[in-house]
């Protein structure tokens, strides 16, 4: 497991340009005569053209797949509430001159929280978090900021525990999908930060418009999310929102195939065919995360935020660490960031396979504990159980053995770009073989306990 | 520059997605219905295993509830029709109560049963049936004398006079609602005792029992005695300790409560029937049916009945009170009296002593048809 860069569902151009920022043009461009830089205002990027032509298809397209998230009842309320905030938003914020796009973006995001929950949570939850960026802009050194955040994150914890109120009960998952892991990576920003942070950057990090209908939100990289912004071609960065937002709908209604009609209790398991039934759809259970993380970071998109894609084809996955590479990318890339590299870092003098040993640990057993803290703040308990540590115990330990092989492996020859036979039939069965071991595991993990799941796997072969 | 994303399939296939949602339910197969059913209700939910994520994305759900302007009320909305008790039962049902719910109107009688009212006093030579069971069984949703139980009320005394007393509470578990009889059927004196349920009993009253069992309820309830020895739970612990331990012998917690409804009815002498009734747009899988029938017969019911197939192959928007809705209107209601009556006819005809109906021609008493 090392850095790497992220696919997207857009580009396939160099990764490393895909995050430039604006390019700087010549001011004499930028302050042209408008009617010489047709769809665009005097100092606004290339990237903001506006084109009607390319524009109302995409729009049309959002509408479409609006009414078939009414039409199908696809993830509710919310959702629907907050698609069609941002389809009437749209065309005002692609006609909006340049400088007011994220400011307008803000707002419309702040209007959407209150229009889901309702204005006295909203109300709250704008106030606690506005308190929490206005903590981290203090004039005191970081460590204080740091430590000031971690002493309100703590107190609103012990809230979190022993409060139990209607409006609480909103509050504290709203606010902490918002928070829990945005605000490590924000702190981790500034911290290496060469000046302070735009408030309206700040605002609207915190402020994400899909995250009302997602509680578990994907933890957008605060630097990643700043430079996408206007990036490339607007409609470029549309078209691909839509299309992640349909991807998303699809993987939503595979979900609701597989979980209302193919899936089966774990009590039903009674033959090795069950059993496969079984673990396969329990598996594909989490078409339902990666559905609503498409739609999330589609609605950015449409935005100007040209973010990387989520996941990717995560079930073609041939090794653990390929795995680990395709199932919840953010999640990967924020492990890399706030501990991966930081441990590999102070192991740089030790051996290669110690630091990697060590770092790779170190993400698991986090990503573990990180799970809990999660599950703390969206539902108010800590989940932990022995399926759970066993099971980012074994997959952390199958990841780590992975990474010592791909560590040893000699570089390899440069492909002809043609596959033959037996290479296809070993990435297959390599292929089928990380399905089935993932499977498997999460089928544990997803167990009330080890007895039943072993129970399970005697009542299948009739022991 | 970025190159664009190809557009025109997916629009295509957007475009074709929302014709066939939108398309007539002949043209568009289970598929679509199953794709368009967004809310499992809580029981087929509770059946299949939570993992991290799947629990996890619970307060989305639940969030997603707030903030309405008027909330819908969910079919296991029962607050404004019950009263509590301090007992396992948790509510019953309130009396003298005529008030429209749910597109029907929701009327109970003197004795807080969802029916007319009966003398006590059996009269002579009326045949009484007692039914205990829930949601369906008490007519959610459809008019007072269009559920199954008034419709085959009315079948029967077509042969003799006949009285079925209803005492099915909307909401209960399988042990809820014996409780609920124990207390308050007997009196009746009922020559046929019918024990309702569906499919999704499977595993209802351990979920019920998990919520109880910490607050001390359930714990001297002759039903859930075996499998509370089975699972091994004793006082003292929490609902998460409980959902553990009760989790892995729903079946025995189940088998114990039809083990006591057919015992009960035998040391008095009644004859008892178990009923299983579909959901309608919810198929039951044949294992689980297979189950549940098992479970049944080996409890010692004096008759089995299952009627999980009465809405195979028919269209569920015809059969339901609405949409999303899995009780049956009264469409589907008398056609589940039609079956019944079919399957228990020799049983009544015997009981009975009547080999014919008493006047074929003549209209069935309050039948509103």
């Amino acid at each position: 497991m090392e850095t790497e860069t992220r696919p997207s569902t857009a580009a396939r151009n160099a990764p490393h340009r895909r995050y430039f920022p604006i390019r700087d043009e010549p001011r004499a461009e930028f302050d042209a005569e408008p009617s010489r830089r047709p769809g665009l205002r005097p100092g606004e990027p290339e990237a903001a053209r506006r084109d009607l032509r390319k524009f109302l298809p995409i729009w049309a397209h959002l509408a479409l797949l609006l009414a078939v998230m009414k039409t199908y009842h696809v993830e509710g309320r919310a959702l629907f509430l907050l698609m069609s905030i941002a389809l009437a938003a749209l065309p005002v914020h692609y006609l909006l001159a340049y400088r007011w796009k994220k400011p307008f973006f803000l707002g419309l995001s702040v209007a959407g929280l209150f229009a889901v929950f309702g204005p006295v949570p909203g109300l709250v939850v704008t106030a606690l978090a506005a308190a929490f960026i206005g903590v981290t802009r203090l004039p005191i050194a970081w460590s204080a900021r740091a430590g000031l955040v971690a002493v309100a994150a703590i107190g609103l914890g012990a809230a979190r525990a022993w409060t139990a109120s209607e409006l609480t009960d909103v509050v504290w998952p709203v606010l902490g999908s918002m928070l829990m892991f945005r605000m490590i990576l924000y702190l981790y920003e500034i911290k290496h930060a060469e000046r302070p942070e735009p408030l309206i950057d700040a605002a609207g990090y915190f402020f994400l418009l899909p995250n009302y209908a997602f509680p578990l939100f994907p933890v957008v990289d605060y630097r990643t999310l700043g430079r996408s912004f206007f990036s490339t071609d607007i409609h470029t960065t549309q078209l691909t929102g839509v299309r992640m937002i349909f991807n998303g709908v699809i993987q939503l209604l595979a979900y609701r195939l597989v979980h209302d009609r193919l899936l089966i209790s774990a009590d039903e398991v009674n033959s090795a065919g069950t059993l496969a039934a079984f673990i396969g759809c329990n598996y594909l259970l989490y078409f339902k995360v990666s559905g609503h993380f498409h739609i999330a970071c589609g609605m950015l998109h449409l935005f100007g935020y040209q973010l990387p894609t989520t996941h990717n084809n995560y079930l073609l996955a041939s090794s653990f660490t390929d795995y680990w590479r395709r199932i919840n990318i953010y999640w990967k890339d924020f492990m890399i960031r706030v501990v991966f590299n930081p441990v590999a870092f102070r192991l740089k003098r030790k051996p290669r396979w110690l630091a990697l040993s060590a770092a790779t640990a170190a993400v698991f057993a986090t990503t573990w504990a990180l799970h809990g803290y999660q599950m703390f703040w969206l539902r108010g308990t800590w989940g932990f159980s022995v399926p759970d540590a066993l099971f980012w115990g074994i997959l952390g330990s199958l990841v780590l053995v992975n990474v010592q092989l791909d560590a040893r492996e000699k570089p390899r020859k440069p492909s002809t770009g043609r596959l033959d036979g037996r290479s296809i039939a070993v990435r297959a069965a390599k292929t089928l073989a990380t399905f089935a071991t993932i499977s498997l595991l999460w089928s544990l993990w997803s167990s009330p306990n080890l007895t039943a799941w072993v129970g399970m796997f005697r009542r299948a072969f009739g022991g | 520059m970025t190159r664009p994303p190809r557009s025109f399939p997916s629009l295509v296939f957007t475009a074709a997605l929302l014709a066939w949602g939108v398309a007539p339910p002949g043209w568009s197969g289970r598929v679509r219905e199953a794709l368009r059913a967004d809310h499992p209700n809580a029981i087929d939910v509770e059946r299949m295993e939570r993992g991290y994520y799947e629990t996890l994305t619970d307060p989305g759900r639940r969030l997603d509830r707030v903030g309405r302007a008027k909330p819908e009320p969910p079919p296991t909305d029962f607050g404004p029709l019950t009263v509590p008790v301090p007992d396992v039962r948790e509510y019953v049902l309130k009396a003298n109560l005529s008030v429209p719910h749910r597109g029907a109107t929701w009327a109970t009688n003197a004795r807080g049963m969802r029916d007319r009212e009966y003398a006590v006093d059996k009269p002579e030579g009326v045949f009484r049936v007692a039914l205990a069971g829930d949601s369906i069984g008490a007519g959610w949703g459809v008019e007072p004398d269009r559920g199954f139980e008034p419709t085959w009320e009315r079948m029967l005394d077509r042969f003799a006079p006949a009285e079925v007393w209803n005492h099915a509470v909307p909401g209960l578990a399988p042990g809820q609602r014996w409780e609920h009889f124990t207390r308050e059927g007997w009196t009746s004196r009922p020559d046929l005792v019918v024990f309702q349920g569906t499919p999704a009993d499977f595993g209802w009253d351990d979920r019920k029992l998990r919520s109880l069992l910490p607050k001390g309820v359930g714990w001297d309830v002759a039903s859930y005695k075996e499998g509370l020895a089975v699972a091994d739970a004793r006082p003292g612990g929490d609902e998460e300790s409980y959902k553990t331990a009760l989790r892995p012998h729903r079946e025995a917690i189940l088998g114990g409560v039809y083990r006591t409804v057919a015992a009960d009815c035998r040391s008095r002498g009644v004859p008892s029937v178990w009923l299983l009734l579909p959901r309608v747009g919810k198929p039951t899988p044949p294992a689980d049916r297979a189950r549940l029938v098992g479970l049944a017969r080996g409890a010692g019911f004096t008759r089995v009945v299952d009627l999980s197939d009465a809405f195979d192959g028919l269209d569920p928007k015809a059969l339901a009170i609405g949409p999303d809705d899995f009780h049956p209107n009264a469409a589907g209601h008398a056609l589940l009296a039609d079956r019944l009556e079919e399957s228990l006819r020799q049983e009544m005809t015997t009981r009975t002593k009547l080999r014919r109906p008493r006047d074929p021609g003549r209209p069935l008493r309050g039948d509103p048809r």
